[in-house]
């Protein structure tokens, strides 16, 4: 059987946004979509490398985090492509 | 300095409580000012302070200056046209880091800048502790620590401005921009020193070379149109820019806009470690408590439709007995007492009654309807339920290329259209922005309520209205959807905007806020009463009653001198029939002016939709604005009696046409060619004639065909 490379065993290995549980406190790795999307998000605080809090992530509401003190709410289309470190 | 007049531009987040500082400092008495150049309205409130006149300008409430949305655009191009003697940068300070980082832009920007550290009180319950005179020094502006919502600081605030605007170079020369760091900072400069030379960019050649890293387009644009005389040099200068994006690629490997964002945000952590002491951690159980059962993935929908359905509710039930009144005291008691006592029957008579106040009342009798609706929404707003509700809308909006916040312009829009509109100006994606201006006008605004009471009340048994009247309204929101989607799929193609928004905590909101925001979109409609109602009332008229026929009026003449001859012993019979020749006459009058004329000529292309000439005259008037079709087919009818209440023009639109036109009529109007002050309104907003025109061709298109297909297959049933 093979195993997932970005599995939930595996601390270090970057895992997208929706896979991250309420509580966690990750690290931006990568933001997979176009430089403006980037840009936007570096100005909202969301930098590579930045931590952040996951305050609430559950399939029956928003993925809400809590990124230098402001909590934002994320869309259910982008946390597949916002990729994290847990800390 | 007697008088001086100092102009002072209030910058902020949205949620940082500017607006309640703008209110605080004005008294919440504003005007919307008017800028050339400027495609937008800005509010603008006057006061005095020091023996100083200030002009307190409030600029859209954004996160940063980069050219993502319109409202950052327009605020950044402010300061930069306008050179206000001095900003306020209202922060809140209990979200202190994300509101630094528009400062540190305005900090590059090169004008005087005041710190308003506002909702002192919130941090300080929170136990933050800011270290004022420390944080001023760092980052060499002054620093006032404000509770707005309370009133307390605006005196010092002010004060400050005057003094700062007084001291105007010295307050630039101390402002501290931030560092990016040896390496990049290095490459700011060499590109700083390189606009310098231009005398049009001296003023601010940190902003330009910041603006040229991080490759911003407008800025761009920009400087084509002011260095444009010397393109050889400008051409150097964005080469340069260019090269040095790469060079920070290919140190960094990001992209150098993402690198300088990252370097703010260090400046300001920086900043803050220096400064802030946590005492308490910093709690939002309350909100979090709310949020857990609001923006719920089972509840959030039936939640937010019962918010809706409560909002629709309460406009009703206080509105309608309201607008019974003014209806009565202007079409009735208005208009009845000046027919009796204006004697004689000049134009001006005529036109001041069946022209100006007919016309502009009609509009005027559903303002307690916008306004209760417009309050609603200002109460979800500032409660800061609408950041849910667009998170809760999103998953829906997006199956239909929309765009969660897309759904506040469309609330706005059931009201009037026009700041709709306007309020679109929030979406940052442009494709997302023109798709939801384009198919607001199918949210049946407060104006198309007169047709539909209109025809329901004639054609229609009282228990069918409510659900008639919401079965309207809900083919227009089907249609929306199905046109946002085609026209995602065709003419603004690509993919839609990410959903990334703040979420503010729930707060209290202030009933000056709340008048505020309701007052403010509320005037864009008394102003459309005021101006193109008016306009298009006194045109309407005209042309409903000119050119006259001197031939017409002749043979009535002989015709009712017959008449009188023939039935001399009968007066009963006589009455009738002059009656009957006065309505005969009015009618050939009516058709012989231009509007019947032009009815006439269209008349073919009305005619699948089982719509006459007449209604066609009334549909010329409702492009003005769609209430002047009530307006206008009373005019039509009104053959002998111009004063007759809409009960007898229910007669004769009942003793004319069937319920199915009746219909038709209701559903053409919700659908077919905006009004003009939309139209104009998104030429302006949506950037162009070319989507004003689109807007207008494809509606009246959409109207005909589907109001045709209506009352085709209607007439198989009825």
């Amino acid at each position: 059987m093979m195993v997932c490379p970005a599995g939930k065993n595996s601390p270090n290995s970057s895992l997208p946004l929706k896979d991250a549980s309420q509580g966690d406190t990750v690290k931006l790795m990568d933001i997979r979509g176009g430089a403006r999307l980037q840009h936007r998000l570096a100005e909202m605080g969301l930098t590579p490398g930045t931590e952040f809090k996951v305050v609430s992530n559950s399939r029956s509401g928003p993925c809400v985090v809590l990124v230098k003190g402001t909590r934002m709410m994320i869309g259910r289309g982008m946390i597949d492509r916002v990729f994290v470190v847990r800390v | 300095m007697d008088g001086k007049k100092i102009t002072v531009a209030l910058a902020g987040n949205p949620n940082s409580g500017k607006t309640c500082v703008f209110n605080a400092i004005t008294g919440g008495r504003e005007k919307v000012g008017n800028y050339p150049g400027v495609t937008v309205d800005l509010k603008e409130g006057f006061t005095s302070c020091d023996g100083a006149d200030l002009r307190i300008v409030d600029l859209p409430g954004t996160y940063s200056l980069t050219a993502h949305s319109l409202d950052e655009v327009v605020a950044r191009n402010f300061i930069i046209d306008e050179t206000p003697d001095v900003v306020i940068n209202v922060v809140d300070s209990s979200n202190f880091e994300r509101n630094l980082y528009l400062s540190t832009q305005l900090l590059e920007l090169g004008v005087p800048i005041i710190i308003a550290l506002n909702m002192a009180d919130v941090a300080k319950s929170r136990g933050l502790r800011i270290n004022i005179p420390k944080l001023s020094k760092l980052l060499g502006v002054p620093i006032i620590s404000t509770v707005a919502s309370k009133g307390e600081g605006m005196d010092e605030l002010l004060q400050t401005a005057v003094a700062t605007a007084n001291a105007h170079d010295a307050a630039i020369g101390k402002l501290r921009a931030p560092n990016y760091g040896t390496e990049i900072e290095q490459h700011v400069r060499e590109l700083a020193e390189m606009a310098g030379r231009f005398d049009v960019l001296s003023a601010r050649p940190r902003w330009y070379a910041t603006k040229l890293l991080e490759n911003d387009e407008k800025t761009i644009e920009r400087l084509r149109t002011i260095v444009g005389d010397d393109s050889e040099r400008l051409d150097e200068l964005l080469g340069a820019g260019q090269k040095l994006r790469r060079h920070i690629k290919g140190l960094y490997g990001d992209e150098a806009e993402i690198i300088l964002a990252d370097r703010r945000y260090g400046y300001i952590s920086g900043a803050c470690t220096e400064t802030i002491k946590q005492t308490v951690e910093a709690r939002h159980s309350r909100s979090d408590q709310i949020d857990k059962i609001v923006t719920n993935r089972i509840l959030g929908l039936p939640i937010f439709a019962a918010m809706m359905y409560l909002v629709f509710q309460v406009t009703f039930l206080l509105g309608n007995p309201i607008v019974d009144w003014l209806d009565l005291l202007i079409n009735e008691q208005l208009i009845g007492f000046l027919s009796a006592n204006w004697g004689g029957d000049g134009i001006l008579r005529d036109l001041v009654i069946h022209g100006v106040i007919a016309g502009v009342g009609a509009v005027l009798v559903f303002l307690p309807l916008i306004v209760l609706l417009f309050l609603g929404v200002a109460f979800l707003e500032d409660t800061g339920y609408m950041a849910r509700a667009a998170f809760i809308m999103d998953g829906v909006m997006h199956k239909f290329g929309l765009h969660g916040k897309s759904f506040i312009p469309m609330l706005i829009g059931f009201g009037c259209t026009v700041p709709g509109v306007m309020a679109a100006r929030t979406l940052d994606n442009r494709r997302d922005r023109i798709t939801t201006i384009l198919v607001l006008p199918l949210m049946s605004c407060g104006a198309r309520m007169p047709i539909y009471m209109l025809i329901l009340a004639a054609f229609f048994p009282a228990k069918f209205h409510t659900p008639m009247l919401w079965s309207i309204y809900v083919i227009g929101i089907v249609l929306a959807i199905f046109c946002a989607k085609i026209l995602r799929l065709t003419v603004l193609r690509g993919e839609a905007a990410p959903f990334v928004m703040e979420l503010p905590p729930y707060r209290l909101p202030t009933i000056m806020g709340l008048l505020v925001h309701m007052g403010e979109r509320s005037w864009s409609y008394i102003r459309k009463a005021g101006t193109i109602i008016l306009a298009a009332s006194v045109i309407l008229w005209v042309i409903t009653s000119y050119p006259k026929s001197s031939e017409i009026e002749r043979d009535y003449e002989i015709r009712a001198a017959a008449v009188q001859v023939e039935y001399q012993n009968s007066p009963d019979a006589l009455e009738a029939k002059l009656g009957e020749i006065k309505a005969e006459t009015s009618s050939r009058e009516l058709q012989y002016t231009v509007a019947g004329r032009v009815g006439h000529f269209i008349e073919p292309v009305l005619k699948p939709m089982g719509f006459d000439w007449r209604i066609g005259t009334a549909l010329i008037g409702a492009t003005a604005a769609k209430e002047i079709f009530v307006t206008q087919l009373g005019i039509v009818f009104s053959v002998d009696d111009p004063d007759s209440e809409s009960r007898t023009l229910q007669e004769k639109l009942q003793a004319n046409y069937s319920p199915l036109v009746g219909f038709c009529i209701m559903l053409y109007c919700l659908i077919s060619m905006p009004c003009i002050a939309t139209f104009a309104v998104t030429v302006r907003e949506a950037g162009g004639w070319k989507w004003g025109f689109f807007l207008f061709g494809y509606l009246t298109a959409l109207a005909w065909i589907v109001t045709t297909l209506v009352y085709q297959a209607g007439q198989f049933f009825v």
